[in-house]
């Protein structure tokens, strides 16, 4: 997903492929996010093979941006047919004015307690992840400069909507944990190459602060009921670490409720320009298996969204109707409808 | 494929076309900094992508891949999605192919 090509484009890359042949990590669903001239979530990679407490992490489904159900990871090195092929539904719709993407983790999650790695009937086959994401690009994107596309003169950037549905074939509560790793902050000539950064968090936000560069605004629709947590650098278990140039601390941020299925995690992703504060707030407006739904306002932004699963049917929420797979209802600056059509 | 092309050997066509395919993984997927994300065991350092899309503009004459391998050179990126539509140009320039 980006908006346009260049150093000043905002960038989502997604990842719903299948585990593949070597150098496999637990990691379906997972994504990277760039705006504001930097990573702002990344991926904390590998740095060694070495059988170590880190590698394990490195490998494992905390050390990705996915969700974790009762402490258990995804578990798809159980599953021989994942090397070359995957289970789930994948979509993708390209638009001037937004992406959308969505893919599904159906292959079972297990415990990975390093150094043992368990069998395969430990795997869970029961709880199924549903995850997907709307750009909403910065008005005028992909537009002729004539037309209105210098981006510089929008008053808002893109920002994303991320939508993890949870499900499964018991009634029991379950702890989801919803992994976001914050990108560290490059140091190009310091002794230590990276450098974690300064994050603030509570359950209704989770900011980053870094003067001068772009930051990020991590927006859970949900709050009530969250428990939240960064956490860095950690060792047995490990959490919070980062594989490039070495391995190096930085921010794990994990959003976790006790809950029973079906359940939501949505959140939105608002990337700040450098210089920028302001960021929108999110009110809920429907949950349940079928739908989700909630309003984006701020200054500038004022923006309903709703998410149908299959065979939800016509859905009509605070005035807004979604016929499709999913519907962006933009009121500033003008009305405008922004449609994801059953695919 | 250079080395069959200085020997004259003709490849299948659709080796050819897989190779170019794998090219442009490397064009679509790179960052805005024009660094390839980090995903599974990408290696210990931030991989570049730049020679790799400047080999691929040798075989293939594509001003995608020549702007992939210049860093943003020209001012047109690559065409996303379907039809021929320029992304954020910010200085006129040649339009490239479409993909």
């Amino acid at each position: 997903m980006r908006d346009q090509w260049g150093p000043d484009g905002q960038f989502l890359f997604f990842d719903g492929a299948a585990w593949g042949a070597s150098h496999q990590h637990e990691d379906k669903l997972t994504f990277t996010l760039y705006a504001g001239g930097r990573l702002l979530i990344g991926d904390p990679n590998i740095y060694s093979y070495s059988p170590t407490e880190l590698t394990h992490y490195f490998k494992a489904s905390r050390s990705h941006n996915v969700v974790m159900v009762d402490g258990r990871g995804q578990a798809r090195r159980f599953r021989p047919e994942s090397h070359l092929s995957t289970l789930g539904r994948n979509e993708w719709v390209s638009q001037p004015e937004f992406d959308f993407v969505s893919s599904e983790y159906l292959e079972g999650f297990a415990a990975d307690p390093f150094p043992g790695r368990g069998d395969a009937s430990e795997v869970d086959m029961g709880i199924r992840h549903r995850r997907a994401i709307l750009y909403v690009k910065p008005i005028g994107a992909g537009l002729e400069p004539a037309q209105g596309g210098d981006r510089k003169g929008s008053p808002l950037p893109g920002y994303w909507i991320l939508c993890d549905l949870l499900t499964s074939q018991d009634a029991e509560p379950h702890t989801l944990e919803q992994i976001f790793h914050l990108a560290p902050i490059e140091q190009p000539g310091a002794a230590e190459p990276l450098r974690p950064g300064e994050v603030a968090v509570s359950p209704a936000t989770i900011v980053t602060h870094e003067p001068g560069l772009g930051n990020l605004a991590l927006l859970p629709v949900d709050p009530t009921g969250l428990d939240v947590r960064a956490q860095k650098g950690e060792t047995s278990p490990a959490v919070g670490w980062y594989g490039v140039y070495g391995e190096f601390p930085a921010w794990d941020v994990t959003l976790q409720r006790r809950t029973p299925l079906p359940a939501r995690l949505d959140a939105v992703h608002f990337p700040l320009r450098p210089g920028e504060t302001a960021y929108p707030t999110v009110t809920r407006l429907r949950a349940d298996a079928q739908v989700t739904a909630f309003r984006i306002q701020g200054a500038g932004v004022d923006d309903t969204f709703i998410l149908c699963e299959e065979g939800a049917g016509p859905v009509t929420v605070a005035g807004v109707t979604c016929a499709g797979r999913a519907v962006l209802a933009r009121r500033q600056p003008k009305l405008q409808v922004l449609t994801v059509e059953a695919l | 494929m250079r080395t069959a092309q200085a020997r004259g050997v003709a490849l299948p066509e659709d080796f050819v076309r897989l190779v170019e395919k794998a090219h442009e993984m490397y064009l679509y997927a790179a960052q805005p900094d024009h660094i390839l994300p980090m995903f599974n065991d990408c290696g210990t350092q931030p991989t570049d992508p730049a020679p790799y899309l400047r080999g691929a503009a040798q075989m293939f004459p594509r001003a995608d891949f020549l702007w992939g391998a210049s860093h943003g050179q020209p001012a047109l990126g690559p065409v996303q999605g379907k039809g021929p539509r320029p992304i954020t140009p910010r200085t006129r320039g040649p339009r490239p192919a479409t993909m």
